[in-house]
């Protein structure tokens, strides 16, 4: 039991990735569904809807990042408290990150019917999807935080 | 640089010389036209629906032929290549190539009905390789499958649905009828059939055909005159004509690839033709006039008005427009560094007449916005490289330009935040310090700390920096709005509306110091003397920021007695401004805290790097890591540099563009030349 500190963090570090990597995964995967439909209807704007595709996978990279910045501080026999420290700080991100994802993937989805109708605005559409990751951003920002305090 | 004013124009010519005008203004590219502000009715319209339909249709014949050559006869070029400057073209050879155009449309029309028929051709060859297909078991009977027997001999050919060899067969004859007496002989057999010729004598020949049919025999129903293996032949002959035809088409429809560029000429020309059509029928005619009105920019006008004259019969009036019509379109003029946010802000909404442009002021913000959100030197280099090689290679079109300047200033911005991160490519430099086999920061530049704070390491300080940095952006938003209030005429309004805003910013800055940043600045001492400026700063800094809150509240009641308006009124505004309080605090809290993805979004792309150098170090190999290292490094800037776009256009749009600016005006679309393949010389 001395190393459950570190089964703990490492924990935490596989709840970051794998919660917003499912969230990305979905979100991109919505996004797409309808990008492949309006690239059916007029494949000129494939390079329009692709980047509202690529939107929702933001998430699954701060996953990733906060993943990385768990195991950083991962110490051989750490206490179980800050491995339960490390534990709570990886919470917000995979949890923000899974639902945002879900959500931004899809306003971007949407989006894709937007630029599909009117290609122009697909600076709105993008702007509308980008809301929505604000959230991911700021719990991304609070995990860093606390990964900091935990250790 | 500013929004221009624009003018009504009115240009009243000859019917002989309206192509002609309307043409030259098109090329001339700066008036939009519109219907004639007209009450009668002694002027009609052209009718141009026919026009245009046609114009269409030979568009969309253009349009195909130009990708079947792009198909057979690709055009040259590399991936830099769309950034070379388009010929151009004088107007009489504009007019000379202009006869041709019949000509290339029938070329277009020879290029599509080529590629028809390789298309019909592909079909006729798939059909005739399914008649193989079916006759190929048969390939090796030596007699017509339409024999039927000769004088004393009744012959059966057809399959049975099972793999047999004649013993099978026979046996099978037997067993279903012992009165059943011939010969068979196995054509080919396979898993799934058999395919068989039986044989019997004529007086014999009803008993062993119902034998064999209860046996499972299938007649062939495809017969051949001749024997399968001539079908197969002529099929197969005819697959080799179809393809030598094919080749042909092929070949001709490559060697018209030396007419790309008529045929794009042809394109633009249909394009020029159609694009005026489209606005034809505003132009307002009678037996022998016609008049011809739209917007024109200022300072075009006038050059605009004596060029006309000078050239044709024709009588011109130009009248100010009314600055508070909201129809009257919007024409920014912008150069040098604003011209490079003209895109960004005309995807938010193109500013109105009442607006301040704002293309200028927000590169102050925009590329160091980007530059943190990138932050990778490494990465910046690249883009800036990139850039000045396409800048210096080619001589770029005013419209390429910007974009290549937007590219240009962004790559500084992320080389300068960088650097500032020591970021190069992630952890590059301690990596190849240590002979890419550690990252122990030994490198030249770990060692000299050219930088003052490493986001990984300072978390808490670069937050503080980020949140610095949204309040001096919002601070200046603020003055834009109070600069625009003052212009338009609302000093007062805009004084009591903005300074209390302005007041809390600066007042907030001791609050963040201290409850978000604790000790971070103080820590370190490079950033010391910041954090003691601010702490000294507080006995001024607090009154500041209590003055703000007062005057948020008490403000439109200042403004109520201005206005005079009734005590209750002004007494009813004071509970607003309370709620204007609860309103600029939540507001510019969650204002100041979007920029926190700054932080975020400039750690993504650092920490990703060092990552992947990681992973690109594990084998060991040299040529491995680089080989990882190359595909990682394009993966991730790909993926940050979408980002950081997105990011830096939401702060632009929501934190930015929110405090002042207005939009929704209609965009300046003046007629004019939208051609791909040339341009026009300049005229007198």
């Amino acid at each position: 039991m001395e190393n459950l500190g570190v089964v703990l963090a490492i924990l935490g570090a596989a709840f970051a990735a794998l919660l917003s990597g499912i969230g990305s995964a979905k979100g991109v995967g919505l996004v797409g569904n309808a990008a492949a439909g309006v690239v059916t209807e007029d494949p000129s704007l494939f390079g329009k809807v692709l980047i509202l595709e690529i939107l929702p996978g933001t998430q699954g990279l701060y996953g990733f990042l906060a993943a990385f910045l768990i195991m950083n501080n991962i110490q051989p026999g750490m206490p179980v408290s800050q491995g339960l420290g490390l534990l709570a700080a990886s919470v917000p991100i995979a949890v923000a990150g899974l639902v945002s994802a879900l959500h931004q993937g899809k306003v971007a989805a949407a989006g894709c019917g937007l630029v599909a109708k009117r290609p122009d605005q697909n600076g709105r559409a993008i702007i509308f999807s980008a809301m929505v990751e604000t959230y991911a951003v700021l719990a991304l920002l609070i995990t860093i935080l606390l990964i900091g305090r935990a250790v | 640089m500013a929004i221009l004013n624009m003018k009504r124009i009115e240009v009243l010519g000859l019917q002989k010389d309206r192509k002609n005008i309307i043409e030259y203004v098109q090329r001339q590219g700066n008036v939009q036209l519109d219907e004639m502000q007209y009450d009668g009715d002694h002027f009609g319209h052209l009718q141009t629906a026919s026009q245009i339909s046609r114009l269409e249709k030979y568009d969309s014949t253009v349009e195909s032929a130009l990708s079947v050559l792009t198909k057979y006869a690709p055009a040259k070029g590399g991936l830099l290549d769309s950034f070379a400057p388009r010929p151009e073209m004088a107007v009489t050879e504009y007019l000379e190539k202009a006869k041709d155009a019949d000509e290339t449309l029938g070329i277009c029309q020879k290029i599509n009905s080529l590629y028809k028929k390789i298309q019909d051709d592909r079909v006729e060859i798939t059909r005739a390789e399914t008649a193989i297909d079916q006759v190929r078991p048969w390939e090796n009977l030596d007699i017509p499958s339409s024999f039927r027997g000769t004088q004393d001999t009744k012959v059966f050919i057809g399959s049975i649905a099972e793999p047999l060899d004649r013993e099978g067969i026979l046996q099978k004859i037997v067993t279903a009828d012992p009165a059943a007496v011939g010969d068979a002989e196995v054509v080919s057999s396979d898993n799934n059939q058999t395919c068989l010729v039986a044989i019997c004598h004529k007086d014999n020949a009803k008993t062993f055909e119902q034998a064999l049919r209860t046996a499972g025999f299938v007649p062939v129903t495809d017969t051949t005159k001749h024997p399968p293996k001539a079908r197969i032949e002529r099929l197969e002959k005819t697959i080799e004509d179809y393809n030598a035809e094919i080749a042909e088409a092929e070949a001709a429809i490559t060697a018209y690839g030396e007419k790309r560029e008529d045929i794009e000429f042809l394109k633009d020309y249909l394009k020029l033709r159609s694009d005026k059509y489209d606005v034809l029928d505003k132009v307002s005619v009678d037996d022998s006039v016609f008049v011809l009105s739209g917007y024109v920019p200022e300072p075009a006008a006038e050059g605009l008005k004596q060029r006309l004259e000078s050239k044709f019969d024709v009588a011109i009036s130009l009248a100010d427009t009314d600055p508070d019509d909201e129809s009257v379109p919007v024409a920014v003029a912008t150069n040098g560094m604003g011209k490079t946010m003209e895109n960004i802000t005309n995807m938010y909404a193109v500013p109105t007449h009442k607006d301040v442009d704002p293309n200028f002021l927000m590169t102050i913000f925009y590329y160091g916005l980007f530059g943190l959100m990138l932050g990778d030197a490494g990465y910046g280099l690249i883009m800036t490289l990139l850039c000045l090689f396409v800048k210096f290679k080619y001589k770029l079109e005013p419209g390429k330009r910007s974009t290549v300047n937007y590219g240009l200033f962004c790559g500084l911005g992320t080389t300068f935040w960088g650097a500032m991160q020591n970021s190069w490519f992630g952890d590059l430099p301690k990596w190849i310090a240590n002979g890419l086999k550690s990252n122990d920061p030994t490198d030249f530049i770990s060692a000299n700390h050219l930088y003052w704070f490493d986001p990984l390491q300072n978390t808490s300080r670069f937050l503080l920096l980020c949140f610095f940095i949204g309040i001096l952006h919002l601070f200046f938003a603020n003055c834009i709005n109070l600069y625009k209030m003052i212009r338009n005429k609302m000093a007062f309004e805009g004084i009591m509306e903005v300074v209390p805003i302005l007041f809390i910013l600066i007042g907030v800055i001791p609050v963040i110091n201290t409850y978000i940043g604790g000790t971070a600045l103080a820590e370190n001492p490079a950033t010391k003397p910041i954090d003691d400026l601010i702490k000294s700063a507080e006995p001024v800094l607090y009154p500041i920021l209590i003055a703000g809150a007062v005057l948020v509240v008490i403000g439109p009641a200042f403004v109520a007695i201005k206005q005079k308006k009734s005590i209750g009124k002004i007494l009813g505004s004071v509970g607003g401004g309370l709620y204007g309080l609860y309103n600029a605090a939540s507001g510019y809290l969650g204002d100041i805290l979007s920029y926190a993805r700054l932080l975020a979004l400039g750690l993504c792309t650092g920490v990703i790097a060092s990552v992947i150098n990681q992973l690109a170090a594990t084998p060991g190999n040299p040529i491995l890591f680089w080989f990882i290292f190359l595909v990682g490094h394009v993966i991730n800037l790909g993926i940050n540099l979408i980002g950081a776009y997105v990011h830096t256009n939401r702060l632009q749009y929501v934190e930015f563009f929110g405090k002042f600016y207005e939009g929704g005006g209609s965009t300046f679309r003046p007629l004019d030349v939208n051609s791909q393949s040339f341009v026009f010389k300049e005229e007198n």
